[in-house]
């Protein structure tokens, strides 16, 4: 008999066995998930990787003392990035200097013929975080496969992908089609398509 | 109706890698209507979408991954925690000498004990609110798999959660002026400072 898939577990279902059970591996689960999430926020707001490290801990530990009270379970990623840049900014008062930038919000990038805010950059950040999670949760090769496939520049052929993962020929396909249907059970449940 | 599209095909019409016939089969289906392929046919557009952006997450550090996973086990009991106050040994405050010389140091020293533990404090008053130093002491390993997790506490509501490092010291930093309490969280049980007083420089 095999435990659950964690993986495929909604943050909802993840709260509850962490807070019901007391099922480390269904808490592991919600920061394996997010952990990308959390990390990148001080980063992309200019704090140094030592900075990031303490902004993520007190931002976990903030998360486990408020599992029970999390009012919306199935929002989990606004919740956190909100806890972080919350973090963010006390810190930055700690510190009491203006490293990150405080009007980061208005700090534009461009993005095809129109500007990112920062918040877009947050809701794509949470995208990827989840998309990573999912990937990370999968077996290498599918993993290996799926990023060659899809999230690798310039993209490889399929000749170049059969020789890299050792490949039958004519294997990729059949493949190909498993594993998205693998990733796509997944994003399902973690809230990618939310 | 016709059968549902492979999740795959809806990936590849969305990439524009179908061919003639396949796109045709696809769009048939679609038109029956289909809702549950509709959907998934907008989350293929999605998910290529996300994977033609550049990732720009970054990984944390697995050490720091997995101290917070540790955390786990200091969690917060179903049940409360016994409570233990901490009775104060030390406050150079208290200490007329010191207190009266000129320049003394603007930091407060405090040194509660409970239980088998000590707890020394120190508290600095700056212009942006008060720093909190501590250091959990203890002459046996304590209970615990990983250094405890110190909440700051203020009305009975916690505002502020540490957890110590390897040597047991804490940190909170930029804290409002007010009466806070301060536990330090055991296996079992929690070791309350109540009642310190923070104020601004």
């Amino acid at each position: 008999m095999t435990g659950p898939d964690y993986a495929v577990q909604s943050d909802p279902e993840l709260i509850a066995a962490s807070l019901d059970r007391g099922d480390r591996l269904a808490w592991e689960t919600l920061l394996l998930r997010y952990q990308r999430l959390i990390y990148s926020i001080p980063v992309r707001m200019g704090f140094s990787p030592s900075d990031a490290a303490d902004v993520f801990q007190t931002v976990c530990l903030l998360l486990m003392e408020n599992l029970a009270f999390l009012r919306r379970r199935d929002r989990l990623g606004a919740w956190l990035v909100i806890t972080t840049r919350r973090e963010c900014w006390r810190l930055a008062r700690e510190r009491q200097t203006d490293q990150p930038n405080q009007d980061a919000d208005a700090e534009l990038e461009p993005a095809g013929n129109r500007l990112v805010t920062l918040e877009e950059e947050f809701v794509q950040i949470e995208r990827h975080s989840l998309l990573n999670a999912a990937l990370d949760s999968m077996e290498p090769r599918c993993r290996q496969l799926l990023r060659l496939l899809f999230w690798t520049e310039p993209r490889p052929s399929y000749e170049e992908i059969v020789k890299l993962m050792s490949l039958p020929e004519g294997s990729i396909g059949p493949t190909r089609a498993r594993c998205l249907e693998k990733l796509t059970r997944i994003l399902q449940r973690n809230g990618f398509w939310r | 109706m016709t059968a549902h599209i492979p999740f795959a095909t809806l990936i590849d019409y969305q990439d524009h890698a179908v061919s003639v016939s396949e796109r045709e089969t696809v769009e048939s289906h679609l038109a029956e209507p289909c809702s549950l392929c509709q959907q998934n046919l907008q989350r293929a557009g999605e998910l290529l979408a996300a994977f033609a952006q550049p990732d720009r997450t970054v990984a944390p550090p697995q050490d720091v991954v997995r101290r917070a996973m540790d955390a786990f086990a200091l969690r917060p009991p179903a049940v409360s925690l016994t409570r233990i106050v901490a009775s104060l040994l030390f406050d150079n405050f208290r200490q007329a000498p010191l207190a009266a010389v000129r320049g003394a140091a603007r930091s407060r020293q405090l040194l509660f004990n409970a239980a088998e533990i000590d707890i020394d404090l120190q508290i600095t008053a700056e212009r942006y609110g008060t720093t909190l130093i501590g250091q959990v002491l203890s002459g046996q390993p304590l209970a615990s798999e990983v250094m405890p997790i110190v909440r700051l506490y203020r009305n009975g509501e916690v505002i502020r959660t540490v957890a110590s490092d390897a040597q047991g010291q804490f940190a909170f930093r930029a804290v409002t002026p007010g009466t806070y309490d301060l536990g330090v969280m055991l296996a079992h049980r929690e070791v309350v400072l109540e009642g310190l007083e923070l104020a601004h420089d």
